[in-house]
């Protein structure tokens, strides 16, 4: 017997007992918490379903995670997957009509915040809070090449989804109406979608592949990348840029001073006016043409989350 | 309501304390755990062994080179997983060393090789379309390569202990029923998509049962047990069905018994299960050794080299166990075994956050995998369960078998979270 | 993905059975360990075949019986020492079951669980184990059994304490006969076993004691009643009756003058007044057929079944023969038990080793014999040495006792004696059991009384 191991005999123990601890506390505790990565939101109930995994599967079955209680929906109807270089629907081979945007779905699609997914005969909308896209770091410019591409024509269904029937009734405007109190107006009757598509058909706005940039120049530029949930903010869905509105007014137009810079040709230097009223943010038309959710714009409207504005080839989402 | 927020709050706290293990203070105490048990090896018969001590320099070099890299170059930031696979590649190399010196020089190129296979697959699986894109190739080519192997073992007639399952070619042996373990757990994992567009599992089954049944062929029985139990794992979890898997279950153990009964041979090498101590000098042997060994070491062993089993036949792989009990002590044993069924705890936190349903499914199935190896060598050299002469992950001698334990680490790794810090990062 | 992931809680019942299975091997090795450890294979402790480091045992006057010098076992020098202890202190190679080095191996190599065997290869040296047994006192026992093949118990009937447990026919364990293993004219026959725990032998006259015992507490006017012995008892007429012979012809004799002479016609009539019923009761509570364990060692039981007897058997059953079988440490027990007023110890032979639990100074529970009845029979056995036997034959003991013949046809009879001191100052019983010895009176007593000077004069 040596002497080394009389002592080490004690040693060796307890180290294998404090390395084995640690590593398995680190492992068993250091997990980050749950998070919603985004919604999928009924547009005829405005249900908000929550995205908190990143493999979804939708249907109508209750074993699905998004269980949707449509005829028309399949007992598994897709799977929404949250991948490395953005979000994907998968058609599970069923008979029943999956579609993003319009268009139906073969095998599977990329699909970006405010796609409007057709499952059967009922309209979702599509809502990222935590994109992948955005996390893989600062090669952005990368993303967007290797996303852009991938990208389907866009899509009257997106301006005639959004232009439906929506009333700008000023009572129901009221900031505080929850989503469910927007659609106190849709019946099952009347599906407004439908009805749209079928009366105006919109051509498609010609895309520019050049990205615009937009530059904030105010308060809104403390941190123009910042997603909060809290702040409402607008989102330039083509590249991806948002934009956190703070202050009393940001000013959306070609000049430079302009808080939210469209380079476009047919912007006017000071196109359109967000303004915060006591009731929440609102947009004002100042010199150029601008449709809310299709409707030209020719007094101040409440915006709410959701709302897209359209600003001649360019659209902006607006988000709280 | 105030103690509620107490409470997040405090918890809040120890996420973020074990958020990254100190991973240079953990490699500390398992550089000072590897040179003092690389003392007595090094100085064995009372004079200094140049090689062994090179050896033992150049896998803590080693260790300290591959955590510092990944650290500062590729930006990982957790390594528990690696830690503890170095800390039992470790006491495996040292007990490899002091049993027959010179045995550490290959030891140590497969832990290297277990490494870069570990590093390969975390990487090629970080992205499930390349996985799922090659699922089906590799499945085809799992089961040519199998077959293939077995045809070539035959026809060399290469039998080691009654078992078909060493390839040989030159100096270098592998089993190959290791390395297709990796694609075993690789095949039958699968994202979500894809398990609900294919309904059935009736292709994987078809897999599963060839590699099952090149394994009896070879009459490596208790490989054919782990991969019998992977599957089952992996049939469930694709499938859900208790029943079909039930029944699977209960045909396979009625094959079992069938065996049993028509080939009494079989059945003979089951004699002396629970009867070790009757066959003594025969057939119990190794296990009676190790019975005997194993409790003189006590809590807290006889030193390295101080043994008695080590001149028992294959007291560095089958019999590794009784050799932690004897000179490391109970302790350390048993802290290496719970350690295995740790992660399988461990494997099934991560599962349920996981990426896909495919890391869900290959963490939990490795994990298990590598628990019920365990289980079936020290309750087999025990005689608690029937003797199936399988290795003990990373601390058994063996390159395939190492390869295979590191590559497997993989699959758990992948399933946290934490592994691809840019997914999961939020700003 | 939830319902897949669900799912994986599944593997957590391979976890469950891994735990569970390693709580089952912690037991074994905790419970196992010391049989495991001691193993004959364990080269720790063992080189070929026998004990290289294992702690010394001593007498209980302190003189080391066996000891380890440099990873050599060391006997005492005496060989008479070696040959009477050998039995008690077993053998290296662990042929005798029922030796201190068999059943004490994992002791004297100094393993405990938590640290295994690591003191003793660190010291080179095991625990020792200190016995109750005399060394002198076991040769003079050895000496006096002159060759015969049998057993000598002596033991203190107040603590348990055995002085001399002597076994033969045995081996001196530095001169191992070369023909042991190969013999097959039967002349090493049980020479691995201690006769005194593993042996069970016919108890002839000895027996009667027990017959005694269940007439007094049966029988009201049993010392007032006459007996005619005419050579032989006749039980009855019919199938199942027939003949008690006794070895002489009494006459009218009292219960007293029965037991004196050991008249079978007396017994052969109590014992069938009594009948089986109340004998096999008066048997079980006498603690005859439960298990006794003599440090660690499991004397074998007793056997007394009536079970199916006729009239005759009775009658021989309650003389000792019939298919009766005793342990003499059953008779030991016996004896302390009616010198202790009721009381009987459990013989012991470790005064100190280093086992936590202490297994000395126990009361044998199975045993029931009230203090009255006890100092009636004792009265009746001191009445055998001091009206029979004689005096002379124990000087200055104050013998109690009764001898036997045991018939084993066709083979020579069994010589026994059992008894003890009624001294105060000298708490001892003894048990003699001569196999095919010859007679209780003539073969067995002179041994007692040998074993019990040398024990006296110590």
């Amino acid at each position: 017997m040596n002497i080394i191991w009389a002592l080490s005999r004690y040693i060796l123990p307890v180290i294998t007992i404090v390395i084995l601890i640690k590593c398995i506390m680190t492992l068993m505790l250091g997990h980050p918490k749950e998070k919603i990565y985004g919604y999928i939101i009924d547009m005829s109930s405005g249900n908000r379903y929550p995205l908190n995994m990143w493999e979804t599967s939708v249907g109508r079955s209750k074993t699905c995670d998004v269980v949707l209680p449509y005829d028309t929906v399949a007992r598994s109807h897709a799977v929404i997957t949250r991948r490395i270089d953005g979000w994907y629907i998968h058609d599970l081979l069923t008979k029943a009509v999956l579609k993003v945007n319009g268009e139906t779905v073969e095998e599977k699609s990329l699909i970006k915040d405010g796609d409007i997914i057709t499952l059967g005969k009922n309209r979702f909308r599509f809502e990222v809070i935590d994109d992948p896209v955005q996390q893989v770091g600062k090669k952005r410019g990368k993303n967007k090449n290797t996303v852009a591409p991938a990208r389907k024509a866009p899509t009257q269904t997106r301006s005639t989804a959004q232009k439906s029937d929506y009333n700008h009734d000023e009572q129901l405007r009221k900031r505080g109406t929850s989503a469910t109190a927007k659609s106190a107006h849709y019946d099952e009757n009347n599906k407004p979608n439908l009805k749209f598509e079928k009366t105006r058909p919109v051509t498609p706005p010609v895309y520019s592949n050049h990205s615009n940039s937009f530059t904030v120049e105010t308060a809104s530029r403390q941190q123009p990348k910042r997603r909060s949930r809290k702040q409402p903010r607008i989102v330039n869905r083509d590249t991806g840029e948002v934009f956190i509105l703070c202050g009393n007014e940001v000013s959306i137009g070609s000049a430079k001073k302009c808080d939210i810079r469209l380079n476009t040709s047919g912007v006017e230097k000071l196109h359109s006016l967000l303004v915060l009223y006591e009731d929440g943010w609102a947009i004002d038309k100042a010199k150029g043409k601008a449709y809310l959710n299709g409707h030209e714009i020719k007094s101040p409207q409440l915006l709410f989350d959701g709302d897209i504005i359209a600003i001649n080839d360019e659209r902006l989402y607006f988000q709280v | 309501m105030k103690k509620n927020t107490k409470a997040s709050l405090r918890r809040d706290r120890i996420r973020k304390k074990y958020k990254y293990v100190d991973s240079s203070f953990i490699l500390f105490l398992i550089t000072i755990f590897q040179i003092i048990s690389f003392i007595p090896v090094a100085f064995a018969d009372g004079r200094f062994h140049t090689e062994s001590a090179t050896m033992a320099f150049i896998y803590v070099v080693f260790e300290w080179v591959y955590i510092i890299f990944m650290q500062t170059v590729v930006k990982k930031v957790n390594f528990e997983l690696e830690l503890i696979a170095f800390f039992l590649s470790g006491i495996g190399l040292s007990i490899a060393e002091s049993v027959e010196a010179g045995a550490m020089k290959m030891q140590l190129i497969t832990i290297v090789l277990g490494v870069i296979a570990y590093d390969v697959l975390l990487w090629f699986i970080k992205d499930v379309k390349r996985v799922m894109f090659l699922r089906t190739p590799l499945a085809v080519f799992t089961l040519i390569f199998f077959v293939g192997s077995f045809a070539f073992i035959y026809l060399t007639g290469n039998e080691i202990n009654g078992a078909y399952n060493w390839i040989s070619l030159g100096p270098i042996s592998f089993q190959p029923s290791e390395l297709v373990k990796i694609a075993f757990v690789f095949v039958g994992a699968a994202t979500l998509d894809k398990m609900l567009t294919s309904k059935n599992i009736y292709m994987y089954i078809a897999f599963a049962m060839g590699c099952i049944g090149v394994l009896f062929l070879m009459k490596d029985f208790g490989t054919a047990l782990i991969f019998f139990f992977t599957f089952i794992v992996i049939a469930f979890m694709r499938s859900g069905d208790i029943r079909s898997i039930a029944f699977i279950c209960v045909a396979a153990v009625i094959g079992a018994f069938l065996i049993l009964y028509f080939r009494p041979h079989v059945a003979a090498r089951f004699a002396t299960y629970r009867h070790i101590w009757e066959y003594a000098y025969e057939e119990g042997y190794q296990q009676t050794r190790l019975l005997i060994y194993a409790v003189s070491g006590g809590l807290q062993g006889l030193g390295i080299g101080n043994g008695r089993l080590r001149n028992v036949y294959a007291s560095t792989t089958d019999l590794v166990f009784g050799m932690l009990c004897e000179e490391l002590g109970l302790i350390v044993a048993f802290a290496v075994v719970i350690t295995f069924a740790i992660l399988v705890i461990y494997a099934v936190k991560c599962a349920k956050s996981a990426p896909s349903t495919f890391y869900s499914i290959s963490a939990a199935a490795a994990a298990s995998l590598i628990l019920f190896q365990t289980c079936l060598n020290i309750f087999g050299v025990t005689d608690i369960l029937p003797l199936t002469g399988v290795t003990l992950p990373f601390i058994s001698e063996g390159g395939s078998s190492m390869v295979c334990c590191w590559a497997l680490f993989a699959f758990i790794k992948a399933a946290d979270i934490r592994a691809y810090p840019n997914l999961y990062k939020t700003t | 993905m939830k319902n897949t992931t669900r799912r994986v809680y599944i593997v957590l019942l391979l976890v469950v059975a891994f735990f569970g299975g390693l709580g089952f091997m912690l037991y074994t090795f905790i419970t196992d360990g010391t049989t495991w450890v001691a193993d004959r294979g364990n080269e720790h402790i063992y080189s070929e075949g026998s004990l290289t480091v294992a702690g010394t045992i001593y007498d209980r006057e302190g003189i080391p019986l066996i000891s380890t010098v440099d990873g050599e076992r060391i006997y005492h020098e005496d060989e008479e020492v070696r040959r009477a202890t050998q039995h008690v202190i077993g053998d290296s190679a662990g042929y005798i079951s029922t030796g201190i080095q068999t059943l004490y191996r994992s002791n004297l190599v100094g393993y405990n669980f938590a640290n295994g065997i690591y003191g003793v290869l660190s010291s080179d040296r095991g625990c020792d184990i200190r016995l109750t047994i005399d060394a002198d006192v076991s040769a003079a026992a050895y000496d006096a059994m002159d060759g015969n093949k049998g057993t000598v118990i002596v033991y203190n009937y107040k603590t348990g304490q055995t002085v001399c447990m002597v076994s033969a026919p045995n081996f001196d364990p530095l001169d191992v006969p070369d023909d042991i293993d190969t013999d097959t004219s039967g002349k090493y026959d049980g020479i691995y076993l201690n006769r005194a725990i593993s042996g069970v032998f016919t108890p002839g006259s000895t027996f009667k004691v027990v017959t005694a015992i269940c007439a007094i507490e049966n029988v009201p006017d049993l010392y007032s009643k006459t007996f005619n012995c005419t050579g032989k008892y006749t039980t009855g007429t019919g199938e199942g009756n027939g003949n008690v012979i006794c070895h002489s012809t009494h006459g009218k004799i009292t219960f007293e003058e029965g037991l004196n002479y050991s008249c079978n016609v007396v017994f052969g009539t109590v014992a069938n007044y009594l009948g089986a019923e109340k004998l096999t009761e008066t048997v079980r509570k006498l603690g005859f057929g439960e298990n006794v364990t003599i440090s660690k060692a499991d004397a074998v039981r007793s056997t007394f079944d009536l079970s199916g007897s006729t009239r005759l058997d009775v009658g021989w059953a309650g003389i000792g023969q019939y298919t009766t079988l005793v342990n003499p440490c059953q008779m030991l027990m016996l004896m302390g038990g009616i010198a202790n007023g009721g009381k009987a110890m459990i013989p012991y032979l470790v005064e100190s080793s280093s086992e936590l639990v202490d297994i000395k100074g126990k009361v044998n529970t199975a045993f029931n014999l009230s203090p009255e009845t006890a100092s009636q029979i004792k009265k009746l056995l001191r009445s055998n040495v001091e009206n029979y036997y004689g005096d002379e034959l124990f000087p200055g003991l104050e013998m109690c006792g009764k001898t036997g013949t045991a018939e084993v046809p066709p083979d020579e009879d069994h010589a026994w004696f059992v008894g003890f001191s009624q001294r105060p100052d000298f708490p001892y019983a003894v048990v003699v059991c001569l196999e095919n010895g010859g007679s209780g009176y003539d073969d067995a007593i002179p041994v007692a009384n040998a074993v019990l000077q040398a024990l006296d004069e110590d």
